[in-house]
């Protein structure tokens, strides 16, 4: 025993650079925040942001980073300075070589994080106001650090065994991690692949709820890897390495070897393909008309403006659109006072449902497999042709301060697609909805100005319908040339990109004599007529109330309540969501039904396999027109039974 | 162009530093003779491994010349180190490559490359062909460093310090075959140690370096007879007057007897110094010798 | 030539095995993107698959190649046999420039091959396309290996230089006008970089050249200088005084970037538009939006201005922050809309509806003044317990004429300074009307007890302009409360004051105006469903209306952002019979504050204000 504690010594005097790189990263703002920030200003939970809701994975990468460096100066730096053979040679079992070297890097982490919770604490305790004041728990506070000692021993055992294969081990790794990535975009339930998901904090009330199943499965996955590198370094790791060299010797060691990774990487890819079969896709797609799917082969058709690509079985469908495509490209090109640039590439064999057609640079996609309506195939199309107009006129600055600009980019294609495309039923649908939303959630141009407060509270196509009033607002306030003079103003030189919100708009409207609040006003008074105009309409809409009921053969029963009886013909939908961070395309729509008996009921069924968690974010929304856009609720937080 | 009587090694008043403290050559003076095989002593840090290194265009030489094979070698062109085989103190080999492949490595270097002399020099080793240079000892890849030196018949060999390391026997057979290789093919060769018997045992001519400057170069016995003891004189006597070309480089007391070591450019010059204290004067083993010069600086 | 195949065979061979696994690993992350790209519904062309691979997987490769090629040949050693082989230093240093380029360029082209391939089923590829991807991708292999080239050079420092590197393109992205897809030669992999087919991008490659020029440079200096004795030194292993140094700097520079602000030298906020009643002595706008508004513009504008003079003597204010009011139609009079501006601005931005007859001037003084005072002491004044201060400040000067709001408090509680010093809690349950209100009449009631010289003494100790740095400004409250500050400088300390301003709350009593009481039930609804029943009890005013405030609440409490709140507006007769339903909006277990609001003439008044837990 005495000998094992002489080696857990002198492993963690080998380990203090480490545990003061620890110390730094982590508790490090207790050195600036003090003499920058007045700490009475803030409670505990902004001085320690992991714990607050949906937050953790970025501390999460840092801690994943500095366990990686740990693990991978336990056992290879032994053998590259031959410091390991001295080791062996101690009469000392090999166990506790391996085992004071585990224990010695967690005493350093448990230590770290333990300064962590204290330096935290410490600069949280400064506060006495009403609600700021006095948040600090310490079974809360407790909870987060045995959280992250969990999350640092299992990343710990895993950068162990890498360490095994040395700097090679870490691409199999980020290869891992990367495909937890790709998995999280397409099946979000299996989102905790990736390891730093386990840190992602989540409450139920002022409860933290701690994700059991995938800490245990990860634990077992952690254990196993322990146990492998173990039996790699201490037993036959020589004996495996000099194997290893023998494999590689010989030309069948190494086509041995190299199958063996083609098989590993090949046994990845089978999977995420039958996880993301496994995806029912969303239950309100309309199943698409089997005569309907486009051929694989496509016809080229080049046009003035465009090249476009069209699948040869929709070759009848596209032809008013190929014959005015030009003439559409000109109008657009009026409307924002440009020159006309560069041809475009349209591609025409779009069949994803999640949108009508998306635009990049100098390529457009138009959805014109699934587009019974030529009217509307070609606002579309003009929709896109915008866009690539946008981040031509912009200089791409536009698509760089996304998160100023999303709703103007949408607001202002979709609003010369209406005057490139008049369609007054389609237009008054979209007006309704967007006076809907602006009446009874009290949005105002501080949502629009900021895309991400916009999407964390809000739906997110809303960017559509309320953009395109604040840009028909813009152009009666500032000239009918104003969408192309804001979009010429981003993309100056001298222009600052540490702007945002308000401030950004501020100085691009200046730039060409514009005033942002007289917009904003002319923008209020635009929605005040609009809510006016469409007031009967506005009264019919419902107010949709609800949330999880029950679980119940695999699936999760939600039901919405609504406050008057609504039109037979409308359809119901409930979004699901992770959290605000989750992006259009993780958004899981379920369509509901409605109970003859009882009008003002709707009920969904939302597969547990489609839950990305057990607490999760909803939001009802409501289609008055099949092809319209949706009217929806705020997004709240709901639980899985 | 060379021309054939010229010295194959000519070094007029190499220098060289390191940095500012290091002076690792302060002008240093060598001839090698064709046929001949030069023992290159001098003690560790004299400045043997810089010579070499400057010899094989490793590192260049702040100041002085050197003349391979009649030709001026500012920092040895390939053409001339193809004609130059060199053994290492420490042999970097790729360790996973097997001594025939790293054989047919470096036989690409070498216009003049025998398959032939390499495989006959290996085999008489016993150095197995077929077992990678990582798994080699030290003796294993001296041996495989002198066959690769060799199997390129080149017309000068340098070794550098080659047998560190090798039990006696490995020693002994080692110098054994470069002597009978240098009388078998004339070629010359250029042997640095620190080792005397070595010394003896292989070279025609000898170099001594000492603090980065020739201190002797001659034949072996001519340094045999270049130096004399004086033993037994009383402890409390000083040293006599010393005769024209004599030099006193030594007064020592060990294990209570009195020792006097005279050096002189020519051995005649004793005889008078022999008169003078009336007692013959003996001569001294080549280790000795090595020592007294080498101390008396 | 045959020196260099030998030394090209040596590298073959001792890196075969891995380059072949190397291109199995690629072969698949190929078949990945092309499968991830395929059901990715964002996907614009199946080209991204090259570019996703030249981002993220040649950089992989690329330091995988500089690693084998270069660092492992200097830690072995074996550059010094090769040093005494009859091969120039130049040559076998030109021979891993060339294989590693060669290598990487074949990697690329592989993926340009195969991405071409998917795409043009789908959309038309000319040979312009081809020419300009084919030079992007080919000089930004050059760069890259030419990067992780010499990097490889550098030994053992090469990996803290890597995390400066890393480091200062953090900073100069966050903290600068440099935007790093704009700087050769990243910008040849931007997000144009396998979309544009016109223009030819010879800027940046000619930048990208030189860069690769510069590198290869700085890698031939470091491989060759004192005849390849630099590049040996550094191959040696860190010492432990190095390992520690490296940490310490690296960890602080992290810290020194991620604390560094960005240039916030914008201009101040200011009208664009023709049509601003201005004030320049007091940096007044007043922005209207037709000429008829022209003349209640200039009407407040003077009203504020004298208020706003006031101010300035009150406080002694070396300037005023610059106030912008912005007239807005759609909102209701009683309703102002403060606007967050830039973090660095020094002004006030308010919208209100100012052109109404029922708008109140007075009031709408008192609300701009104590924002005035916020941005005049950099934000203190918002917080506890310095907010009543501020608002018994503007409070005297603006003279709003409140005292029914007043009243409103003094009969639903026994008057307590507990609700003075905790300014928030009290806004929250009885309104910011309330609240100010009571602030006035404290300040009217302190000037009474002591003197008007004592109390402007008072109010500037409290809200001096020159905030004091950091930590230091929570220490100097602690000190010297502000209760210690009322007892010094006002000479009445805060029982004296609780007391008097007590009294005067009670004569206010009977002024009061008859409220309704208010109930929010939560009601069980279909199993895990919550209704908030809510409605008032009682005679309400004529015409008044109601409203449920209602916001989420984290698990943390905080001040509620008031953009946050959701008003249910009903008018009261509708909520005094029937309770008003708020169905599922939150369910069980969720944190909310809910609030019942009844709209008087003299602003809105909160009836009921909870946080609670639903069970």
């Amino acid at each position: 025993m005495r000998a094992g504690l002489a080696l857990y010594r002198k492993e963690l005097r080998t380990l203090w650079p480490s545990g003061l790189v620890w110390t730094l990263m982590l508790s490090g703002d207790l050195l600036y925040r003090p003499f920058t920030e007045r700490l009475d200003e803030a409670g505990w939970p902004q001085i320690a942001s992991y714990i607050q809701p949906g937050e953790g994975s970025v501390g999460g990468w840092i801690m994943l980073l500095l366990t990686g460096a740990l693990a991978y100066s336990a056992f290879p730096r032994e053998y590259d300075e031959r410091t390991i053979h001295y080791l062996y040679a101690l009469p000392i079992r090999r166990g506790s070589i391996f085992a004071a070297k585990v224990l010695a890097a967690m005493t350093l982490i448990t230590c770290a994080l333990a300064l962590l919770v204290v330096t935290d604490g410490v600069q949280g305790a400064w506060s006495d106001s009403s609600f700021l004041g006095g948040q600090w728990r310490l079974e809360l506070a407790l909870a987060h650090f045995a959280l992250q000692l969990g999350f640092c021993a299992i990343v710990y055992c895993h950068a162990l065994l890498a360490s095994v294969l040395r700097l090679f081990g870490v691409l199999p790794y980020a290869l891992i991690l990367v495909v937890a990535g790709i998995v999280e975009d397409v099946y979000a339930p299996a989102a905790w692949i990736d390891p730093t998901e386990l840190l992602v904090a989540r409450y139920e009330g002022q409860a933290l709820v701690v994700a059991w199943g995938p800490w245990l499965a990860h634990a077992a996955v952690a254990l196993v890897a322990l146990a492998a590198s173990a039996a790699l370094w201490l037993g036959p790791a020589e004996r495996i390495g000099k194997g290893f060299d023998r494999a590689r010797a010989s030309l069948l060691g190494r086509l041995g070897l190299g199958c063996l990774g083609a098989a590993v990487l090949a046994s990845l890819v089978v999977l995420l393909a039958v996880v993301a079969g496994l995806d029912p896709g969303d239950p309100t797609d309309e199943e698409p008309d089997p005569t309907d799917a486009p051929s694989i082969a496509t016809v080229e058709r080049v046009t003035d403006r465009y090249t476009l690509q069209i699948p040869e079985s929709h070759l009848a469908q596209a032809a008013s659109l190929v014959a005015d495509a030009d003439a559409i490209h000109r109008r657009v090109q009026e409307e924002l006072g440009a020159d006309p640039g560069p041809r475009l590439v349209a591609d025409l064999t779009e069949v994803s449902g999640e949108h009508l057609g998306i635009a990049s640079w100098t390529h457009i996609r138009v959805g014109l497999v699934h587009e019974r309506d030529p009217v509307q195939l070609r606002r579309t199309f003009a929709h896109e042709t915008a866009h690539a107009f946008q981040h031509r006129l912009s200089d791409r600055r536009q698509s760089e301060e996304a998160r100023a600009t999303r709703f103007f980019a949408e607001g202002s294609a979709e609003h010369i697609a209406y005057r490139v495309v008049p369609g007054d039923a389609a237009h008054r649908q979209a007006r309704l909805v967007a006076a809907a939303m602006w009446e009874r959630h009290g949005l105002g141009t501080d949502d629009l100005f900021d895309g991400e407060r916009l999407t964390a509270r809000y739906e997110t196509t809303l960017v559509y319908t309320l953009g395109e009033r604040w840009s028909a607002a813009l152009s009666a306030t500032c000239g009918d040339g104003a969408i192309g003079d804001a979009l010429r103003a981003m993309g100056r030189a001298e222009t600052s990109r540490h702007l945002e919100g308000r401030a950004f708009w501020r100085e691009t409207l200046g730039a060409f004599g514009c005033d942002v609040e007289a917009v904003d006003a002319a923008f209020a008074e635009l929605m005040t007529q609009d809510a006016e105009e469409l007031r009967a309409d506005l009264d019919r809409l419902p107010r949709i109330g609800g949330g999880v009921t029950g679980a119940q053969g695999g699936a999760v029963e939600l039901v919405a309540l609504l406050d008057r009886d609504p039109d037979p013909s409308w359809r119901f939908l409930a979004r699901v969501r992770a959290d605000p961070g989750a992006s259009d395309t993780e958004v899981v729509n379920v369509r509901g039904r409605r109970d003859p008996s009882a009008p003002r009921r709707v009920t969904f069924r939302v597969p547990r396999a489609l839950l990305p968690a057990s607490r999760f974010q909803l939001a009802f929304a409501l289609l008055t027109e099949p092809r319209g856009w949706p009217y929806a609720e705020p997004w709240q937080w709901a639980s899985a039974p | 162009m060379a021309d054939a009587a010229a010295p194959v090694l000519a070094v007029r008043g190499l220098a060289k530093r390191y940095g500012r403290q290091v002076a690792a050559l302060t002008g240093l003076d060598l001839t090698v003779g064709a046929g001949e095989v030069y023992g290159f002593l001098g003690r560790n840090g004299a400045g043997k491994s810089t010579t070499i290194r400057i010899l094989m265009g490793i590192t260049k030489a702040d100041a002085g010349e050197v003349r391979l094979f009649g030709e001026q070698a500012r920092g040895t062109p390939v053409h001339l180190r193809q004609r130059i085989g060199y053994v290492a103190q420490e042999h970097n080999f790729y360790d996973w490559m097997t001594a025939g492949r790293l054989a047919k490595f470096v036989s690409r270097f070498y216009p003049t490359w025998d398959d032939a002399t390499f495989l006959h020099l290996a085999s008489s080793q016993q150095v197995p062909l077929d077992r990678k240079v990582g798994t080699f000892s030290g003796g294993m890849k001296a041996k495989l460093a002198l066959s690769l030196a060799l199997g390129h018949r080149p017309a000068l060999l340098i070794l550098d310090e080659p047998t560190a390391g090798l039990d006696p026997v490995a020693r002994r057979e080692f110098l054994e075959r470069v002597r009978e290789d240098a009388e078998r093919t004339g070629r010359t060769t250029f042997f640095s140690t620190h080792l005397i018997d070595e010394v003896e045992l292989v070279a025609d001519r000898v170099g001594i370096v000492d603090g980065g400057r020739t201190r002797y170069e001659g034949s072996v016995d001519a340094l045999a007879a270049r130096v004399r003891l004086h033993k037994g004189a009383p402890a409390e006597a000083s040293p006599p007057p010393c005769p024209a070309g004599v030099r006193l480089i030594s007064d020592r007391t060990f294990r209570g007897e009195r020792r006097w070591v005279f050096e002189a450019t020519e051995p005649e010059a004793f005889a008078g110094l022999e008169a003078l204290l009336g007692a013959r004067l003996e001569r001294l083993p080549l280790e000795e010798i090595f020592i007294e010069m080498v101390r008396s600086r | 030539m045959s020196r260099l195949g030998g030394l090209l065979l040596k590298e073959l061979l001792q890196h075969g095995w891995v380059l072949a696994l190397l291109g199995l690993f690629v072969g698949v992350t190929q078949g990945l993107l092309v499968l991830g790209s395929a059901i990715a519904p964002r996907t614009i062309t199946m080209l991204e698959v090259h570019e996703s691979f030249v981002r993220l997987f040649l950089p992989l490769l690329g330091l995988a190649l500089g690693r084998r090629l270069v660092v492992r040949e200097y830690y072995a050693h074996t550059q010094r046999f090769l040093a005494a082989l009859p091969v120039y230093r130049w040559e076998v240093f030109v021979q891993k420039l060339g294989l590693g380029a060669a290598l990487l360029g074949l990697a690329a082209f592989a993926s340009l091959a195969v991405a071409a391939l998917v795409a043009s089923f789908k959309e038309p590829l000319d040979a312009q396309w081809l020419i300009i991807v084919l030079w992007r991708t080919e000089v930004f292999v050059l760069a890259l290996w030419a990067f992780f080239f010499t990097m490889g050079l550098l030994g053992r420092w090469r990996v803290p230089v890597y995390l400066a590197i890393a480091m200062v393109l953090l900073y100069v992205n966050r903290a600068t006008e440099v935007s790093l897809s704009r700087v050769p030669p990243l910008s040849l992999v931007n997000e144009t970089f396998v979309l544009e087919r016109a223009r030819f991008p010879a800027g940046d490659l000619a930048w990208s050249l030189l860069f690769v020029v510069v590198t290869v440079g700085l890698g031939a200096f470091l491989a060759l200088a004192r005849d390849g004795g630099l590049a040996d030194s550094l191959a040696q292993t860190m010492s432990r005084v190095e390992k520690v140094a490296v940490g310490v700097v690296l960890s602080l520079a992290l810290i020194g970037t991620s604390v560094a602000d960005p240039l916030a030298d914008e201009p101040p906020f200011a009208f664009e538009a023709r049509r601003v009643e201005r004030r320049a002595e007091v940096g007044l706008a007043v922005l209207y939006l037709e000429d008829t508004q022209a003349a209640s513009a200039a009407a407040l504008a003077d009203h504020l201005a004298l208020d706003l003079t006031a101010l300035r003597d009150e406080l002694a204010l070396h300037e005023l922050p610059p106030v912008h009011v912005a007239l807005r139609p759609d909102l209701d009079p009683h309703d102002y809309e403060e606007v967050a501006l830039e973090e660095g601005d020094p002004g006030v931005l308010v919208r209100a509806r100012y052109h109404d007859e029922a708008f109140d001037r007075s009031r709408f003084s008192q609300r701009v003044l104590e924002l005035a005072i916020v941005k005049a002491t950099d934000g203190r004044a918002a917080h506890e317990p310095l907010a009543w201060v501020r608002s018994a400040v503007a409070g005297r000067i603006a003279r709003p004429g409140t005292e029914r709001l007043a009243a409103v408090y003094a009969a639903a509680r026994r008057p307590r300074y507990e609700d003075l010093a905790r300014l928030w809690r009290t806004e929250e349950r009885f309104g910011e009307g309330v609240a100010a209100a009571l602030a006035a009449v404290a300040a009217d009631v302190a000037v009474e007890e002591a003197s008007e010289a004592r109390w402007r003494a008072f109010a500037r100790s409290c809200l001096s302009p020159e905030p004091w740095p950091g930590v230091l400004e929570a220490v100097a409250l602690r000190r010297d409360p502000v209760e210690a500050r009322l007892a010094r400088e006002l000479g009445v300390d805060h029982a004296a004051l609780e007391a008097a301003w007590a009294a005067r709350l009670r004569a206010l009593r009977p002024r009061a105006p008859r409220l309704p009481a208010a109930y929010a039930r939560i009601e069980e609804e279909e199993g895990a469903l919550r209704t908030v029943a809510w409605g008032v009890t009682g005679a309400t005013p004529e015409g008044a209306g109601c409203a449920l405030v209602h916001a989420p609440l984290g698990p943390f409490d905080g001040v509620v952002d008031p953009s946050d709140e959701v008003r249910d507006e009903r008018p009261c007769a509708a909520v005094a019979g029937e309770p008003a339903r708020l169905i599922g909006r939150y369910g069980a277990r969720d944190r909310v504050l809910l609030a019942i609001e009844i709209e008087l003439d003299d602003g809105p008044v909160r009836l009921l204000a909870e946080r609670r837990e639903l069970p």
